[in-house]
């Protein structure tokens, strides 16, 4: 029987197979330990830094919520009472997310976190934050209530009016719905894994006046 | 000019200032928020104890490349 050398090491310098690249391309995206930390420089202690986890929770429960939503479909919230208060969990949830992830904002803006070679998880949080408000208009138009017949009819205007209302037809519910519950949180949810990945590689950026910790 | 407070319907009230129109709630909302970020500035934050809070910077998986985006 024949056997097959395996390839060693990307950092040897030898040809390796897709999969060993991968492996290390993985293991090096975060530095080791930093993944899940169990510590913090110093200058976290603010409460300032309390508002992007603050975000990542309000989030987990929209997206907790609205699972359970997609169980009892778009007319549950009508017909019972428990889908009335789901509903209403997913919606309490979004002004909260909403609220965190602005605040949030203002606090990186000011502190200008996209220092030291941080300008993607900026990047990164500015999509996402757009991209959410995208999806949060899809979830306003699927309440399958008065309301959203009015957001709709008004709205369709509005997106006529710069070219995108031959592909994203805001009277189309079902595609609404469907953008709402698959396609716009799929690319919500890859754009904040991207961002939370930056933030646990670069570190969190120390403040303007103070200098790079060193270990 | 001023903005004016007025009572447009019975959904809510809304205050217009030029072109900007604004319901109550929201603009109380928006303070709200205002306000809170000032506070996690100012309130001071309960410390833990010394041993969980390090000055340091996380290791670099490559010292000798720089930081990639």
């Amino acid at each position: 029987m024949t056997t097959t050398k395996v390839d060693g090491p990307a950092s040897s310098g030898q040809p390796t197979s897709w999969t060993t690249r991968l492996r290390d391309r993985i293991a090096h995206t975060v530095p080791p330990g930093q993944a899940l930390p169990d510590r913090q420089p110093a200058y976290v202690d603010s409460w300032i830094y309390v508002f992007g986890v603050a975000t990542l929770a309000a989030l987990v429960v929209v997206i907790v919520t609205g699972g359970i939503l997609t169980i009892g479909g778009a007319v549950w919230w009508h017909v019972s009472s428990l889908g009335h208060f789901v509903n209403s969990l997913h919606l309490w949830s979004v002004e909260l997310f909403f609220a965190a992830m602005v605040i949030h904002l203002w606090g990186k803006f000011w502190m200008a976190a996209w220092r030291g070679k941080r300008a993607m998880t900026w990047i990164t949080g500015v999509v996402s934050f757009v991209a959410s408000i995208g999806t949060a208009f899809t979830g306003y138009l699927s309440q399958t209530n008065l309301a959203s017949q009015w957001i709709s009819s008004e709205g369709k205007d509005g997106i006529n009016s710069i070219g995108a209302g031959a592909y994203f037809n805001v009277l189309d519910p079902a595609q609404m719905l469907l953008w709402h519950v698959v396609l716009l949180p799929v690319v919500v949810g890859l754009i904040i894994v991207a961002h939370i990945v930056l933030v646990r590689r670069h570190g969190v950026v120390p403040p303007i006046d103070a200098e790079e910790p060193t270990r | 000019m001023l903005p004016a407070l007025t009572t447009v319907d019975p959904a809510g009230r809304y205050i217009d200032w030029g072109v900007i129109q604004i319901s109550v709630t929201n603009l109380a909302i928006i303070l709200a928020m205002v306000i809170l970020f000032v506070l996690a500035l100012v309130v001071p934050f309960p410390h833990g104890s010394s041993a969980e809070q390090v000055d340091v910077r996380p290791p670099t998986s490559r010292d000798d490349e720089e930081a990639r985006p």
